[in-house]
């Protein structure tokens, strides 16, 4: 290297330098941030707290959070330009470009069909909170309007630290937490997980009646009504939608995550009351479930009770199934045998399962007695954003576990 | 930080902070990021269209491989392929089998298997390499394409299956119909797309077809803005995939949907 080049590359270093710093200078993104997703049918309201990781300081972490319910981004990128988001176990990603202090870009994930890109704002601070008023507290019973038919739904509305928080619940299960808010005889509240992009518009009209949209995706939109709840019975029991085999013992033989073939005469079964729980990583109310049951098997191994899990997952490949039910087994602390059963689809559940009838739902919780026999089967999950329904449903859980550990039929 | 920093900061908030706005750069900019992604799904994604090798209903069984295979795909093992209800299940060269789920893609090899469509007929799609190069393929953006329409109900909303704009079947039904400014009318049906999901589109034909368009028509989407009013943009109408590759079979022209004059916004299409 001559020494007229070395000073054009020194030169060439020093005009550099300033771009170079700028282009570290990334700014900080610490603290809550409003996300507002433009739907077709309005703009769906989230939040999202971002902080930088304790250990490695160069690195961030983030939740997005439905009113209480925060679940972490599987990834967050920072750069001087923007901010790349990675959701639902990297299937979904939100890309923003800085504008000012604020963000601007796309929610993105793309299926076989072509992408669906949503419009995304984010600024930073937190969405306003308005009081629940006493006439919305509460359930409603709602009735959804399908093109060719209606179906019910229960609506519920509820005043948290966050203001307006509530669900949608269907006969198997509740759609996550929404967090929302009030103005006059006007509501809107919604869901985005990832996966799901779910928004809830409606006003009331009269005293007893609220006639709303629910919004799905970037543009679906299904009319409801809804009139204040007169109890129960507005919603299929979950317990009645999937019937069993009850005669012979429940047959199961799948490979766990080892490789081993694990089947229903297992000596850790054996005599054993046995709770089976047939579950998906990529199902939201399968990931409400886990906790309880991770609890639920806490407190009554001891006292004769084993629990399996059937993973239903994504592509059939083992060693890429194999490492979303890794994840899925360490995010929830499972100490119980997770199998790899098959692919994501009820019908191919339903295949390797035969001694369920009906079966339809993600998670699927079956209660074994101690011959091996089915004596309960519950369709679905109502996850904590269902309030008393969550509870209720564990305690029922115990119930059930408590009379088959008695030898009750 | 300086005084006007701060109030471009605050500015830039306050409007983040609006309700969505509607405008026509923002609509401007949504239609090219929109083009951007279709762009990027037909080029890389691996179940993009242009990386479809076969679709064939699936029937009781179906054998993939050799020349003398029903789907014949170079390179790739025999593989039998049995349905099961609305899944399959894949018989390997090694005697193993996979199962194969409805619209759960599965890699073998270099291949993807799909099981698309109705469950109760599913069809099985599958998928190699990505082989051609896709290029800009739209019409200028056009203020002009952009209209606000209502939806007038139809006359019996009947629920049946229907060939979607991607070249597999759902369900679909009667939707309505929209009047234009020019007084022209297009019916538009309701496609259910996922457990909660349906799009409202509209499959129509134009002067263009055949020349600048693809020959069989378009797909456009209404966007609901609300109070029953819809946004039709024909900058976003679209082509159907067998416009990509003819492996995918082609939704037949709606009796009825075509505009008397060019409609030159949206996607064109280069017969290569």
């Amino acid at each position: 290297v001559t020494t007229s080049s070395r000073r054009l590359l020194t030169f060439a270093v020093l005009l550099a330098l300033p771009g170079a710093a700028a282009a570290q200078r990334a700014p900080d993104l610490t603290g809550t941030w409003r996300i507002a997703l433009d739907l077709a049918g309005g703009t769906l309201r989230t939040e999202a707290r971002f902080a930088r990781d304790a250990a490695y300081r160069e690195l961030w972490r983030g939740e997005l959070c439905n009113g209480g319910r925060c679940d972490a981004f599987s990834d967050v990128r920072v750069t001087a330009d923007s901010v790349r988001l990675q959701l639902a176990d990297y299937a979904a990603s939100i890309t923003l470009a800085w504008r000012g202090d604020s963000l601007v870009g796309d929610y993105r994930n793309v299926g076989n069909r072509g992408p669906r890109l949503i419009p995304v704002r984010a600024s930073r601070g937190r969405w306003p909170v308005t009081p629940v008023p006493a006439w919305l507290a509460g359930r409603w019973d709602a009735q959804f309007e399908g093109s060719v038919g209606s179906s019910p739904r229960l609506l519920e509305f509820r005043d948290g630290p966050h203001g307006l928080e509530g669900t949608v619940l269907s006969a198997t299960g509740d759609y996550g937490n929404f967090r929302g808010t009030v103005a006059g005889d006007s509501i809107v509240m919604s869901h985005f997980d990832g996966s799901f992009v779910y928004h809830v518009t409606a006003r009331r009209d009269g005293d007893s009646l609220l006639v709303g949209t629910f919004h799905a995706g970037l543009r679906s939109q299904t009319p409801f009504t809804a009139r204040p709840s007169r109890g129960d019975g507005h919603l299929p029991d979950p317990a009645t939608l999937t019937t069993a085999d009850t005669a012979a013992p429940f047959r199961f033989a799948f490979r766990d995550l080892d490789g081993r073939l694990v089947t229903q005469d297992d000596a850790r079964f054996r005599g054993k009351v046995v709770v089976v729980d047939v579950f998906g990583t990529w199902c939201p109310t399968c990931h409400d479930a886990a906790p309880a049951l991770v609890q639920l098997y806490r407190d009554y191994r001891d006292r004769g009770v084993e629990m399996v899990g059937l993973a239903y997952e994504v592509t059939g490949d083992s060693a890429v199934d194999g490492s979303l039910v890794r994840r899925y087994r360490d995010k929830f602390g499972i100490t119980f045998p997770l199998l790899l059963a098959g692919i994501n689809d009820t019908d191919a559940a339903a295949a390797t399962l035969p001694q369920l009838q009906g079966f339809t739902s993600f998670p699927t919780t079956v209660f074994l007695a101690r011959d091996g026999r089915i004596r309960r089967v519950h369709a679905g999950f109502y996850g904590p954003a269902a309030g008393p329904r969550h509870e209720r449903q564990i305690a029922d859980f115990r119930a059930t576990l408590d009379a088959l550990l008695k030898g009750s039929p | 930080v300086t005084a006007p920093t701060i109030g471009r900061m605050v500015l830039a908030a306050c409007c983040l902070l609006a309700p969505a706005p509607r405008s026509a750069d923002a609509q401007s900019a949504e239609i090219a990021r929109a083009r951007a992604a279709h762009l990027e799904f037909l080029r890389r994604f691996p179940l993009s269209p242009y990386a479809a090798l076969a679709q064939q209903p699936l029937g009781d069984s179906l054998v993939l491989g050799p020349d003398d295979a029903d789907v014949p795909v170079r390179g790739l093992p025999r593989l039998l392929v049995r349905r099961r209800g609305a899944t399959a299940s894949v018989e390997l060269p090694d005697g193993s089998t996979r199962a194969l789920g409805h619209q759960a893609p599965a890699a073998i090899g270099d291949v993807r298997l799909l099981l698309r469509g109705l469950r109760e007929r599913p069809v099985l799609a599958v998928y190699g390499a990505i082989r051609a190069t896709v290029g800009t393929r739209w019409y200028a953006e056009s203020a002009a394409a952009v209209q606000v329409v209502t939806l007038a109900p139809p006359a019996r909303a009947r629920r049946q299956p229907a060939l979607g704009f991607d070249g597999a079947e759902t369900m679909a039904s009667e939707a309505g119909s929209v009047t234009l400014t020019s007084g022209e009318t297009l019916q538009v049906r309701r496609y259910e797309t996922g457990d909660d999901e349906a799009e409202l589109e509209i499959f129509f034909r134009d002067p263009t077809n055949g020349r600048e368009t693809y020959p069989a028509g378009r797909f456009v989407a209404l966007e609901p803005l609300g109070g029953g009013q819809y946004r039709l943009d024909f900058n976003r109408a679209r082509n159907p995939f067998c416009a990509y590759n003819t492996i995918f079979p082609c939704p037949p022209p709606w009796p009825g949907n075509a505009l008397a004059r060019p409609m030159r916004a949206g996607e064109r299409y280069d017969a290569q």
